[in-house]
């Protein structure tokens, strides 16, 4: 809670306890609490509201409780045209009554007492008196009106509370409840919505307390409680002694610090601040806590510590920062020659500004690349700050502002938080420095200056910006905190940026000129204009002075403007004559004529050329003193005071011997020995200048006038203000009363809408479909159920419904007469209607009732009635088939009552006994029972408690003429209401069990013939029944199962236990289960069976044995399993397929890529070789004929690679192929070999072929060429040949006398890259048989091969689908 | 002075091809151009007549040989300039995109000095000798 209790000296600040104190003492002070029959108010409390008032009205009444025992009046501004809502809100606000006063009410306790609008309330004593307001010229002061009353008649019974609102209404009268000792309450202007009425209320310095509103009750029944505070007074209100002990306090300060506050500073934010340290230190008042000051130098300390040391925070306002940046540097490198940017900071406090400042401007620096040394001069007034900020260690906190980057780059981590990097501190100079009262820093480029200007007062503001103006270079800048100006009439300074507070230094000022503008020591400027020029008395410091100018300045005069002397130095009295007459102050008429020419030039030269003027020598004959010629220098010397406009110049008189030389070489006055002629000449001119000064001053003198009559307008200008301030304060009130009105408005129009929302959802939520219409049958709107069954949509309000094409079959005339009887009657009318897909509509009706609307209408619901009509379609349908079933039962159904009697007519028994209803109702039916029983003896209790009976007796029936042997089973009906049975003709039994057992054996016979296995088994796991399906599978006979026989009996152990477990399960838990089981049948053959058993229960809900059916389902189990194993190797199949491929793709581009670098070795060994052997010895050349021997060896290999991995990979091309053709072409690439080797060649002519034909050339290719490689030495022989096997298939085949190959490698040779000899013996890659073999397959066929060592192999190959044939060497 | 064009990005390469250049008895320039891009913007920015023969590799980086022919072929100026591909590749897939892209010739690269100086003979034989005067003549 926020108190501030305010005097009117405006500075004194206590605490919650003196509070009290102030509360009680303007209590009217009982000893004895009030008595109850005493129904008149405790106090009377007083609220005055204007626009905004409502909501601070609720929050009070909200907090209010209800047994404060005060009278409440509300005094708002209303507007007399509308009406006023005030009560119904305030009602939901309080529980207390809330009345309208009238005239002549009386205030009650505990009730909340309005003013009607154009009324305004006095009071004689309790009782209300109502006026009517001022008419509507004046501004409406109601509240005042109130409040003076109320002082005058309850006086410190009155409690007076100003809210929220514009204007001043109530600020006079608080004034009056202050007097009267009343206690004055009023809204925080933060608080409050328009803080005008509160602010000028606290402004007349006499309220007491501010508090929001919900505070406000607490503290009226604290006012009205506290028992003894009563004769204390209100703490003094005098001003002299407060003010004495600020201004001793202050004197303290300077004594101490040199700092003037009370010069200087606000008086608001200096006494603030006193009053702060009051409060903390737990002073009672001023005279206590000055006396602490005065003895307490750490108590000093804090208090000028607490005076100087304001908020501040990294980039604090970071748009302003923005601004700064965006505006004020760029300027910096405008030029190019730049050598420095200088920068002061005064104020700078614990230095977050001045780095802020600082980063800001190097990372613009870093931006534009920019190199410019920064210096900033910080300077702050206390020692303590300018230590922290030149330490420069701030916590994570203080950081938070500073981006992450910006703190990695300009910050080291060290205990405690971040500091300042050394490169950022170097740029700072931090020094301490009084702003007022010390010289300001020069050649500055931009000055920030934020937020310490607002602690000056106005003179010590435009001293800084004076100040500032001196200390920037030509367009400097100013950058002030976000509350602080500089003055628009302040022509030193152009406006940059209004919101970010940047100024820019437009004009030079002098130094001398604002520096004493407010010189401590000269008299404050508006003085000094009236200020006499001619000293009139001296004081003893005067005349030391005086003695002093004597020793130290040369004699002479010091005159003004207006040649009036001012002053005289020295011993002048030669010089000066009193001509007789009235006596002037012009100093020349007081000088010797023939000097007189001399002085009027010198002054005048030194007022117009503004220097020093050097007049020469002049002769003063008929010296006063000694009669003697004396020659003198004369000099003239300006001596101006800008700052009071006054110039004055300086004569000074010296003998020439005390000149110095240099002084003599200055300018010389021209010879004064003037011809007669020209001394009359400047006597008639000076007669002219006489003449024109005084037209000059009748000018002046008009100017003079004409400036009083503009005064006067002036003044009248302002009069007129004055009453067009009068008209607005009128218009401003209407306007509140407009606010209020509106916000009446305001709250009604959401309780509509929240009505209204609630209807609608109310509508939407019952699903009823519902259709307003308005006296024209016109839509006005419906719901969206109603849409639905209508088919409206939603552009269809303001359509007539007659109009409307419905669903329902309901036409436009029907609907007409329905609406037409409902107009008529002004009674609801219903009608059943039928929708769409056999859906029924209730369809009502009903007319607006006229209490609730104003334009008659009607409502239509529909009632979407079909599952109520098919409930009811259902229920005759069960209550057919129920008197169906009762028909068809055979036996007599009879109802009894609680007691035994018929209660029911029943059919049956009528047509079994022949008994007529009035003979068989009541206990009649017992007549036609042989022996009756009494029905007390049948109901029995035990009966009744079991709720069923079932009795034997003999019963006479009609048909045969004689009792009957019969069955009687009777059930109690539900809630007591008799018993319900079956009568069953016994007799008749013996036929049924016939039937039963003819039933049973068909059954027998059904299951026999399924090739199922059915079983039955009791609780102990015996087998009751076992179809013949299942005997034949276990191999037994029906002999064996009648004999008995269990699972344990048929199955091994194990398997025998775990079929009894899961049958014990079913059993246990009556519930049908299916199973699984592998189990061996005799034959040791294992099969699979599904089985599923249920549960047998009789009729009392007990087990008694369960029955299974079993399918043998092994052969289905396996096929699943074959064909899971199948699409497990396909997908293996695809994977590896995958695979190959990959690995594919992986050789051709391994060969390709690898040949490529060898290729480039070859050549450059060949080149070494073939070009540049000559370079090398023998053995280098063996070995780089070695080298590139074995490149080309690897290229062949890759080459082979490639090969065999493009047989593998390329597509094949079938087409007819000439094979001769091809044969031709293979001898001819091998003809080099053939004709080396000697080798006879056998080319049979081949038989045609449908293949690959490039593949078809490369197996022939490979072939031969293994079959020339290997060839024999002697005598070699090659045959190529095809043959024909039976079916048509074409084997190729070669042949040769070579060294074969040992049975051994047989499985080997067609692996690739194996090779059966050394490199040194027979070069090759060893893929040529494994190509032929890939390429073969690939085609269907394959490759075989027959040899013997020594004597030759044979290899044959087919292209066609088929591997089936006999290869054998040498070929038959 | 006659100057051929190569297309090529193995340094190697060009050193074999420019030094049976070199061995020739003719004064031929040579420039060269190490990828497709180069080779695209280089060829159809020169003007008319500034190559005589332009000698391609398949397997260039950027835009490979084939993308190069089919660049050529929509520029007038090297439209009528031959282009012989050399390439490392034998692959008759190669051979045949690059006849279709429309090379004037195709040579596998050579794995000898003397196969280099052959196949530079045999194209220098094929499409320059009318164009060209040598030195001795």
């Amino acid at each position: 809670m926020r108190i501030v209790v305010q005097t009117l000296s405006g500075c004194s600040l206590v605490t919650l306890r003196e509070i009290s104190v102030v509360l009680a003492s303007t209590y009217t002070g009982m000893n004895e609490h009030p008595t109850k029959e005493n129904q008149a108010p405790e106090l009377i409390v007083c609220l005055g509201a204007s626009a905004g008032g409502l909501e601070a009205l609720e929050a009070f009444f909200k907090q209010l409780p209800d047994d404060l025992d005060c009278a409440f009046v509300v005094v708002q501004h209303l507007s007399p045209d509308f009406k006023s809502l005030m009560g119904e809100i305030l009602t939901r606000c309080t529980s207390l009554p809330i009345v309208t006063l009238k005239d002549g009410g009386t205030l009650q306790r505990n009730c909340v007492h309005l003013i009607p609008p154009t009324k305004e309330i006095r009071f004689e004593g309790l009782t209300a008196r109502l006026g009517e307001r001022p008419s509507k010229g004046v501004p409406p002061m109601i509240i005042d009106h109130c409040f003076q009353s109320l002082a005058s008649e309850f006086g410190q019974k009155a409690v007076a509370i100003v809210l929220s609102g514009t204007g001043s209404d109530g600020s006079r009268g608080v004034a009056s409840i202050a007097e009267a000792d009343g206690l004055v309450i009023v809204q925080d202007p933060l608080d409050a919505k328009f803080d005008g009425m509160p602010r000028s209320a606290i402004n007349t310095g006499a309220v007491h307390l501010i508090l929001t509103p919900g505070e406000m009750p607490g503290i009226v029944n604290r006012f009205r409680h506290d028992p003894d505070s009563g004769r204390q007074p209100l703490p003094p209100l005098g001003l002299s002694e407060n003010l004495s002990d600020i201004q001793r306090i202050q004197r303290a300060l300077k004594n101490n610090f040199g700092v003037d506050f009370g010069r200087y500073y606000k008086e608001g934010t200096i006494n603030r601040r006193i009053d702060r340290r009051v409060k903390i230190t737990h002073k009672t008042d001023l005279a206590t806590y000055r006396h602490l000051v005065e003895s307490n130098k750490d108590e000093l300390e804090a208090l000028y510590k607490d005076l100087l040391i304001g908020v501040t925070s990294f980039f604090r306002d970071p748009e302003a920062f923005e601004q700064l940046e965006k505006l004020v540097f760029p300027r910096f490198l405008d030029d190019t020659n730049r050598e420095s940017i200088r920068i002061w900071i005064p104020g700078c406090a614990s230095g977050e500004e001045v780095y802020s400042i600082l980063i800001l401007l190097l990372e613009f620096l870093r931006d534009n690349e920019a190199s410019i040394p920064v210096k900033i001069f910080a300077t702050d007034l206390h020692r303590d700050s300018l230590d922290l900020a030149s330490t420069a260690i701030y916590t994570n906190e203080a950081l938070h502002a500073v981006r992450p980057e910006l703190i990695s780059l300009y910050f080291r981590k060290v205990p405690g938080g971040f500091q300042v990097s050394h490169k950022l501190r170097e740029m700072v100079v931090f020094a301490r420095h009084n702003l007022i009262e010390d010289a300001p820093f020069t050649r500055m480029d931009l000055v920030v200056c934020r937020n310490l200007l607002i602690y000056f007062n106005q003179e010590a503001q435009t001293r800084v910006l004076g100040l500032f103006g001196y200390s920037l270079v030509q367009n400097g800048h100013v950058f002030l905190g976000t509350s602080e100006s500089i003055p628009e009439k302040n022509k030193n300074f152009a406006q940059i940026d209004g919101s970010a507070r940047i100024f820019r230094k437009v004009r030079e000022i002098d130094f001398v000129t604002s520096f004493r503008a407010v010189d401590p020591g000269s008299p404050k400027p508006g003085a000094a204009v009236q200020h006499n020029p001619i000293i009139r008395s001296k004081n003893p410091s005067e005349r030391i002075l005086d003695s002093l100018l004597g020793c130290f300045v040369p004699s002479g005069f010091l005159v003004n403007r207006e040649n009036q002397l001012v002053y005289t130095v020295g011993n002048v009295s030669r010089f000066l004559r009193l001509s007789p007459g009235r006596m002037t102050d012009d100093f020349l008429q007081m000088v010797p004529e023939k000097l007189r020419l001399h002085f009027t030039g010198a002054i005048r030269r030194s007022f117009s050329e503004q220097k020093a003027i050097d007049y020469g020598i002049i002769t003063l004959d008929e010296s006063v003193e000694n009669g003697k010629t004396e020659r003198f220098h004369l000099r003239a010397l300006p001596v101006e005071d800008y700052s009071h406009n006054l110039q004055h110049t300086f004569l000074s008189l010296t003998r020439p011997q005390e000149e110095t030389p240099a002084q003599e070489s200055q300018t010389r006055a021209p010879s004064l020995e003037l011809p007669e002629l020209a001394a009359r000449r400047i006597e008639e001119l000076e007669n002219e200048l006489a003449l024109s000064r005084e037209g000059h001053q009748t000018v002046v003198e008009e100017l003079e006038s004409s400036n009083e009559e503009l005064q006067s307008t002036n003044e009248e200008l302002i009069a007129s203000n004055e009453e067009l301030q009068s008209t607005n304060e009128e218009l401003q009130s209407v306007n509140e009363e407009l606010y209020t009105v509106n916000a009446e408005f305001d709250s009604k129009n959401r309780e509509l809408s929240i009505l209204s929302s609630d209807l609608e959802n109310f509508l939407q939520s019952t699903q009823i479909g519902t259709i307003f219409l308005d006296s024209s049958y016109n839509i006005r709107r419906f719901t969206e159920a109603a849409g639905h069954a209508m088919h409206l949509r939603d552009g269809d309000e303001g359509r007539p419904i007659l109009h409307v094409t419905s669903p329902l079959g309901l036409n436009a005339n029907d609907l007409l007469t329905i609406l037409k009887l409902v107009e008529d009657s002004g009674q609801p009318e219903e009608r059943e209607i039928e929708g769409p897909n056999g859906a029924c509509f209730l369809l009502r009706v009903l007319p607006f009732s006229e209490s609730t609307s104003e334009s008659p209408g009607f409502v239509l619901t529909f009632v979407d009635v079909s599952p109520v009509k098919e409930s009811e379609r259902e229920r005759e349908r069960l209550a057919a088939n129920l008197q169906n079933l009762i028909e068809s039962v055979d036996g007599i159904l009879l109802t009894l009552g609680k007691d035994g009697e018929v209660t029911k007519p029943s059919q049956s028994w009528q047509s079994y006994t022949g008994q007529l209803w009035h003979d068989y109702k009541k206990h009649g039916w017992l007549d036609k029972i042989e022996n009756a029983p009494r029905p007390e003896d049948i109901f029995t209790p035990d009966v009744i408690s079991r709720r069923r009976f079932q009795h034997q007796f003999s019963l006479w029936s009609d048909e045969t003429k004689s009792f009957r042997h019969c069955l009687a089973r009777f059930s109690a009906l539900p809630a007591d209401e008799g018993w319900a049975g079956l009568i069953v003709d016994l007799e008749n039994e013996t036929e049924t069990r016939r039937i039963l057992e003819q039933k049973q054996a068909v059954l027998d016979e059904v299951t026999d013939q399924t090739s199922t296995c059915i079983f039955l088994k009791d609780l102990d796991g015996t087998y009751m029944s076992l179809n013949r399906f299942a005997r034949e599978l276990m191999n037994i006979t029906k002999e064996q199962v009648d004999a008995g026989i269990s699972d344990f009996d048929l199955f091994p152990e194990n398997e025998a236990q775990k079929i009894r477990e899961d049958d014990l399960k079913i059993i246990e838990s009556k519930e049908r289960a299916h199973f699984e089981e592998t189990v061996g049948v005799p034959g040791g053959k294992v099969r699979i069976f599904s089985t599923t058993k249920i549960p047998l229960i009789d009729q009392n809900g007990n087990a008694y044995g369960l029955a299974g059916v079993s399918t043998d389902v092994t052969g289905h189990r396996e096929s699943e399993r074959i064909k899971a194993q199948k699409s497990e190797l396909e997908r293996v199949n695809a994977e590896l397929e995958d695979k190959n491929e990959q690995l594919d793709t992986f050789a051709t581009v391994a060969s390709h890529d690898l040949k490529q670098p060898l290729r480039i070795i070859t050549n450059y060994s060949d080149i070494l070789l073939e070009e540049e052997a000559s370079k090398f010895d023998s053995q280098t050349v063996i070995y780089m004929q070695r080298i590139s021997d074995a490149a080309r060896r690897l290229n062949n290999l890759l080459e082979s690679i490639f090969e065999y991995s493009r047989s593998s990979r390329e597509s094949l091309k079938r087409s007819e192929i000439d094979t001769n053709a091809i044969l031709d072409e293979v001898l001819e690439a091998h003809h080099t070999s053939i004709k080396e080797g000697k080798v006879q060649v056998i080319a049979e002519s081949l038989h045609p072929l449908t293949a690959d034909r490039n593949m078809f050339y490369q197996i022939l290719l490979n072939l031969v060429g293994n079959s020339l490689k290997f060839r024999s030495t002697t005598h070699p022989t090659l045959h190529v040949y095809s043959r024909q096997l039976e079916g048509g298939r074409i084997v190729f085949g070669v042949s040769d006398n070579g060294i074969g190959i040992a049975d051994k490698h047989f499985p080997r040779v067609f692996e690739p890259f194996e090779r059966l000899h050394s490199r040194e013996d027979y070069e090759g890659s060893g893929i040529g048989l494994s190509v032929a073999k890939t390429v073969a397959v690939r085609h269907g066929g394959d490759i075989k091969i027959a040899s013997r060592q020594g004597e030759g192999t044979t290899v044959e190959f087919a292209l066609q689908p088929g591997t089936d044939w006999e290869t054998q060497h040498p070929p038959s | 002075m006659t100057t051929i064009a190569l297309v090529e990005d193995d340094p190697d390469e060009r050193l074999f091809i420019t030094r049976a250049i070199d061995q020739l008895p003719l004064e031929v320039s040579v420039d060269y151009f190490t990828d497709g891009e180069e080779a695209i913007e280089g060829l159809l920015g020169a003007e008319k007549g500034t190559y005589a023969l332009i000698l391609l590799d398949l397997k260039i980086p950027k835009i490979d040989g084939i993308g190069v022919l089919n660049s050529l072929g929509n520029g007038k100026s090297s439209r009528y300039t031959p282009v012989i591909v050399c390439s490392g590749s034998k692959s008759s897939q190669d051979v045949q995109r690059a006849w279709e892209a429309g090379c004037s010739g195709y040579f596998a690269k050579p794995d000898s000095p003397t196969g280099y100086r052959e196949m530079i003979q045999t194209i220098v034989g094929y499409w320059l000798s009318p164009l060209l005067v040598s030195p001795e003549a």
